[in-house]
Parts: structure tokens; C-alpha cells; sequence
């Protein structure tokens, strides 16, 4: 039992550790200067840390302003997503309507195909027929394709869990639909709502490839900037790893925060 | 405040369902009944009969697809369940993810009922089906079943519905909060005298709360009267065997040639001349139906009687069930209270008393006689 134990805690340490150096590796670069990081043997710590590198990003690099765009555009995103997937989740779960297994699998289909082939459509529908180029509204409206897919599939089990005659007694008790959703169905699945959230949050964050070519400077986000920072005058290894930490710190912070619900939010109980 | 009375009335309805895959079902088949205002009726019928699609028509859940639906003169047919105000109380405990307090007091608010109203009322209800002060602030989502369904009863009567459905609201309970919900029912339904449906597979849940009940058999109500008349004058073979605890016996006769009496397997029933006049014109095969609590067992083990060896002795409850073979394959159910030390394997002779005996048509399982 003890030797059990012992062998559990030992895979756990490898695996964290695999997991989590690059992660270490990132922050002390980011505390290092030029020279130190290109020092041999290289540094396990930072020997001078210094700060000077995280404003240098968030000002001189305007790593604040790309930080921003990526957070408005991400927590406005996932609300739009997650708002819309419940609603379109309950009308799949709860209405009969015709062709609407294929509207499901119309939607989970998006998500099967690589994004880039979409890449050309979404650039002249975005830049050329909308006029939205380098503007944070394009990726708002954008990321709804790929989060809606996610979040109503997430969503829709969970509705699909609670019992039917649950809307039954409600209805009767003369609640209309929406008030059924919202003041009795989420409630119980607040846990698979947050995940939902969560996710398309950190999809919209985290989003690269649709960002670095509908934006350029005004509506950059945080991942497009970070390939900036790759120039012909040389690379600013110190700069984009203190920009790399910053925009790393959401999904940290909401793994951190919502730990129990990414766990519990699938399985989710029920009344 | 005592809720309108309301007479639910459905008039040739029918009920099919149709799956993707174009299959229909027929759920209801041309029901017509009348539900009395401020009267308890109970519904009766084995699983997929159609009794919670009726609920569900009368609640306004499921739209029928022939037939029409009243609550006194009015036609409510397409009328949203919203506005019907029906309350419906189902076999598995329904209760929101707030606390209990807040579970019950919900249908009024939705309403905009005043708070202090809204205060009296729940705890009006909350003492009279007995559930605790103490946990009103508690959650209903970690309660067992018994409190989640004394919740969703509670919530039901709280608003003054005009009908009160109860599609099997005790089958899911344990048997002491079975009881013991039965017995509030029964106050509560007699007290506020809402016109109340209550549909059930467990006969004795429904011969205890309701003055009339329903039989219903694969969509069609077989028959409707009070209680007792359908315990003792059941009016086709099904709803004999199926009210009962055990059903009725059968046993299968014929006219002999004189046309005097009904030979049955294992022995003769002699028949007057007005039966006789009435058997002849459906033939000549019959069914002979007696209950198993009607049964005399003849103690003095005179030469009067059936003759039967006993071949299975069951105990249910206080009464004892004596198996007795009367004939090859043919047993008849005695069922007595009376402990009279018999075994299994004695010769005993018992008796059919005519006054309890019901004949019916062997082709068509409607009963004839009497």
C-alpha cells in the first residue's frame, strides 16, 4: 500500500514536471536579460531578475493594448456564444421541429474540418463585404462560428439530463419558456454554463490563425502580437516572454478558479 | 379561499403518437368521460394504457389529435397549459434546485402574489402535510424522495389550481411515506375539494381515495362507475381480474345440451330459467367469474360443494390464499382472514355463492350475468 502510494506520487512529480517546466522556463526567460539567455550553460533561475521586460511589453511593445483587445474580444465572444447556445441548446432539446438532427450535425460539422480552409471565405466576408477589417467586431462575430458548435453540444447534454416532466410541472405553474430556461434549467446546470463560458473564453483568447489576418495593428490580440515580436532586427526573446506570461495568466487563473466545475461540470447532478 | 370547481369533460378524444420512423401508436382510442367537480376519480389501468397521455391532454401538455377537451363549458383544447390552471403532481418527485421554502412558495410568485400572503399560504401547507419547520431553508435538490414529492404536492395545491392531476405520485416512495402521504392526500382532497384526477396502477392507492374510478385497457376506458360497483359488478373480464388482490377466478363452461345448467371444469353450476333465457343467445361458451374473498370454504368437510385438492397456501398480509385444484389445469383462489390450519395437499370442498357469481361472454369478455 505504502509502495503504491509512493510509485503515485513519483509518476505525478514527472508528469507535473513535464508539464510545467516550459511553463518555468517561460517566466525566468522572461526575468532574464539578452545575454543571460543566451548564456552556456545556460541559467536554471534568473540571476539579475528584473521587471524591466514586462513593461517594456506591456508599453513599449503595447503588449497592454493587445491584451485588452484579446480580453474584450474574448468575454464579450463567450457571452454572446454561450447566451446563444443556450437557447439554440433548449430549442434542439425541448421543441420538435423538421430537419433538426441535421441542424445539429450541421453545427458539430464546423467544428470537424480545419480552420483554415475557412480562412479565405471568413477574409473576404470579414474585410471585404463587412468592411471590418482590423476591427475587434470581426473576431467577436467570427469566434461564434467555432464557439456556438462547442457550447450548444456542451450544453445540450446537461439540458438533456433534466427530467421532462420537470418543464411540465413548470408550464403548468405558468412560467413561459424562457422563463423555464432561465429561472429553472440553469439554475441546475449553472456548473455546464460556466464550463461553457470558460471554454469559448479561452477558445477566443487563445485564437490565432482568423487574428493574424483580419487585424493588423488597431484590433491585434495578444497571440498575433507575440509573432510580432519575431523582427528582422533580431528576436526579443525577454519581451515576448514576459508578453507570453501575461497572456498565458486567464487560462491559468480560470483553471485555477473553476477546477471543481471542469470536473463535476460534465457530469452535472441532477433534481 | 376555496378554488373554482371545475368539471373536466373529454369528448372523443384520440391520442396517436407517431415516432420518426412513421410508426403510429394509439394511445387514446375515442375516449369520452366526464371528471365530477370537486370529486376525487381515480384511474386505473396497467402500464401504457394511456392514463398519462390523458393527464397530459387534460393538462394541455400534449395537443389530442381527434377530440375535444372542457373544463365546464369552456373548450380548452388548444389552450397553453400556462392558462389552465392545472396543477400535476408525477411519479417522479419534481422539485427546482432552490430551497424548500422557496420551491413552494415559486408558483405564487411567479403570480405576484403579496410576500405575507405568500408566507401564510406555505406555511399553511407546510404543517398540513407535515414537513418539518427546520428544513424549510434547506436545498430540495439533496432531499429523498418522499420530502421531494411532499414538495411537489405542496406546490401544487399552494396556488389553488382548478384541477389537481396525480399521475402515480406514491409508486416511487418508500411504503411508510407511501402510507403516510396517502392519508394527506386523502385530507387535503377532501378539505379543499379541487376536482382531482388520479391515476394509478396500484388498485389499493385508488379503491382508498376515490368515489369513482376508471378502467382503462390499450386506450379505451372499459369501465366508469362508482367503486364499489366495479369491484362487484365488473363490466368485462379485464377489469375483474385487474381490481382485485388477487383478481377474480375464471373458469371456463358451457351450455350442456338440456340447456339446465353450465358445465365448468371440475363441476356443474345450475342456472334458472330466466339466466338460461338470457345465456342462450350468446352461444354456448361462457366464463365463470367468483372472486377469491367470496369463496366459502367448507369447514364441516361435508359432500356439498367443489371438490379440490389444495395446492399451494401463500400468506398476503393478514389473509391467507388457498390454491385449490378443481380440475386438471383448473385452480380456483380462495382468499380468507379465517386461520383454519389447512395444507397444502388436503381435500377441501368449497362454494360458489350465487349472488357472487358473474357470467361472462367467452368471446368477447363482456359480462352477462347479472
Amino acid at each position: 500500500m505504502r509502495m503504491k502510494t509512493i510509485i503515485n506520487i513519483v509518476i505525478i512529480a514527472i508528469i507535473a514536471l513535464i508539464t510545467l517546466f516550459p511553463l518555468y522556463w517561460l517566466i525566468i526567460t522572461s526575468l532574464k536579460s539578452y545575454t543571460e539567455i543566451y548564456a552556456n550553460p545556460p541559467y536554471l533561475y534568473p540571476p539579475n531578475p528584473t521587471l524591466q521586460y514586462y513593461i517594456e511589453a506591456l508599453y513599449k511593445f503595447y503588449g497592454l493594448k493587445y491584451l485588452t483587445n484579446s480580453l474584450v474580444i474574448a468575454v464579450t465572444n463567450a457571452a454572446i456564444s454561450t447566451l446563444a447556445s443556450l437557447l439554440a441548446a433548449y430549442a434542439v432539446s425541448r421543441f420538435n421541429f423538421r430537419g433538426k438532427d441535421n441542424l445539429f450535425f450541421t453545427f458539430v460539422s464546423m467544428r470537424m474540418a480545419p480552420p483554415a480552409i475557412f480562412a479565405v471565405a471568413y477574409y473576404y466576408i470579414f474585410c471585404r463585404t463587412l468592411g471590418l477589417r482590423d476591427n475587434i467586431l470581426a473576431l467577436i462575430i467570427l469566434y461564434n462560428v467555432f464557439n456556438i458548435p462547442i457550447a450548444i453540444w456542451l450544453l445540450l447534454s446537461a439540458l438533456e439530463a433534466i427530467p421532462k416532466d420537470l418543464d411540465a410541472v413548470a408550464q403548468l405553474e405558468g412560467l413561459s419558456h424562457f422563463k423555464i430556461l432561465f429561472r429553472i434549467h440553469v439554475p441546475i446546470i449553472k456548473g455546464t454554463v460556466a464550463v461553457s463560458y470558460l471554454l469559448t473564453f479561452l477558445n477566443a483568447f487563445n485564437e490565432y490563425l482568423f487574428a493574424s489576418f483580419i487585424t493588423s495593428t488597431e484590433a491585434r490580440t495578444i497571440t498575433t502580437a507575440l509573432q510580432g515580436m519575431i523582427t528582422v532586427a533580431g528576436v526579443y526573446w525577454s519581451q515576448m516572454a514576459a508578453l507570453g506570461v501575461l497572456s498565458a495568466l486567464p487560462g491559468i487563473i480560470i483553471a485555477v478558479i473553476a477546477r471543481r466545475y471542469l470536473v463535476t461540470g460534465l457530469t452535472m447532478g441532477m433534481v | 379561499m376555496l378554488p373554482l370547481m371545475v368539471e373536466v369533460r373529454l369528448e372523443n378524444v384520440t391520442h396517436i403518437y407517431v415516432t420518426e420512423k412513421g410508426l403510429k401508436t394509439v394511445a387514446l382510442d375515442d375516449v369520452s368521460i366526464t371528471f365530477p367537480s370537486g370529486k376525487i376519480t381515480g384511474v386505473l389501468g396497467p402500464s401504457g394504457c394511456g392514463k398519462t397521455t390523458m393527464l397530459k391532454i387534460i393538462a394541455g401538455l400534449l395537443r389530442p389529435t381527434k377530440g375535444k377537451v372542457y373544463f365546464d363549458d369552456k373548450d380548452v383544447t388548444d389552450l397553453d397549459p400556462q392558462k389552465r390552471n392545472v396543477a400535476m403532481v408525477f411519479q417522479f418527485p419534481v422539485a427546482y434546485d432552490m430551497s424548500v421554502y422557496d420551491n413552494i412558495a415559486f408558483p405564487l410568485r411567479i403570480r405576484g402574489v403579496p410576500k405575507d400572503i405568500i408566507h401564510r399560504k406555505v406555511m399553511e401547507i407546510v404543517d398540513i402535510l407535515g414537513i418539518d419547520r427546520n428544513i424549510l431553508n434547506k436545498n430540495a435538490k439533496g432531499a429523498d424522495p418522499g420530502l421531494r414529492q411532499k414538495i411537489a404536492v405542496a406546490r401544487a395545491i399552494v396556488r389553488d389550481a382548478d384541477v389537481l392531476l396525480l399521475d402515480e405520485p406514491l409508486t416511487n416512495l418508500e411504503p411508510l411515506v407511501r402510507i403516510e402521504l396517502k392519508t394527506k392526500l386523502k385530507e387535503i382532497t377532501q378539505k379543499m375539494k379541487i376536482t382531482t384526477i388520479y391515476v394509478t396502477h396500484d388498485q389499493a392507492e385508488v379503491l382508498t381515495l376515490a368515489e369513482r374510478i376508471a378502467v382503462m385497457n390499450i386506450g379505451k376506458i372499459i369501465q366508469y362507475d362508482e367503486t364499489t360497483r366495479v369491484y362487484e359488478y365488473p363490466i368485462h373480464e379485464f377489469v375483474g381480474y385487474f381490481i382485485g388482490n388477487p383478481g377474480m377466478n375464471y373458469i371456463e363452461c358451457s351450455l350442456n345440451e338440456e340447456k339446465s345448467v353450465l358445465e365448468c371444469k371440475g363441476f356443474e353450476y345450475t342456472l334458472n330459467r330466466n339466466e338460461v333465457e338470457v345465456l342462450v343467445k350468446y352461444g354456448k361458451e361462457f366464463k365463470l367469474g367468483i372472486r377469491p374473498e367470496h369463496i366459502i370454504i367448507d369447514e364441516s368437510k361435508s359432500d356439498k360443494g367443489i371438490k379440490g385438492k389444495i395446492s399451494l397456501v401463500e400468506r398476503i398480509g393478514t389473509a391467507f390464499l388457498y390454491h385449490v385444484e378443481i380440475a386438471k389445469e383448473t385452480t380456483i383462489i380462495a382468499k380468507t382472514y379465517k386461520q383454519i390450519g389447512l395444507r397444502e395437499g388436503d381435500t377441501i370442498s368449497i362454494t360458489l355463492p350465487k349472488d357472487k357469481v358473474r357470467i361472462f361472454d367467452k368471446k368477447t369478455g363482456y359480462r352477462i350475468l347479472p
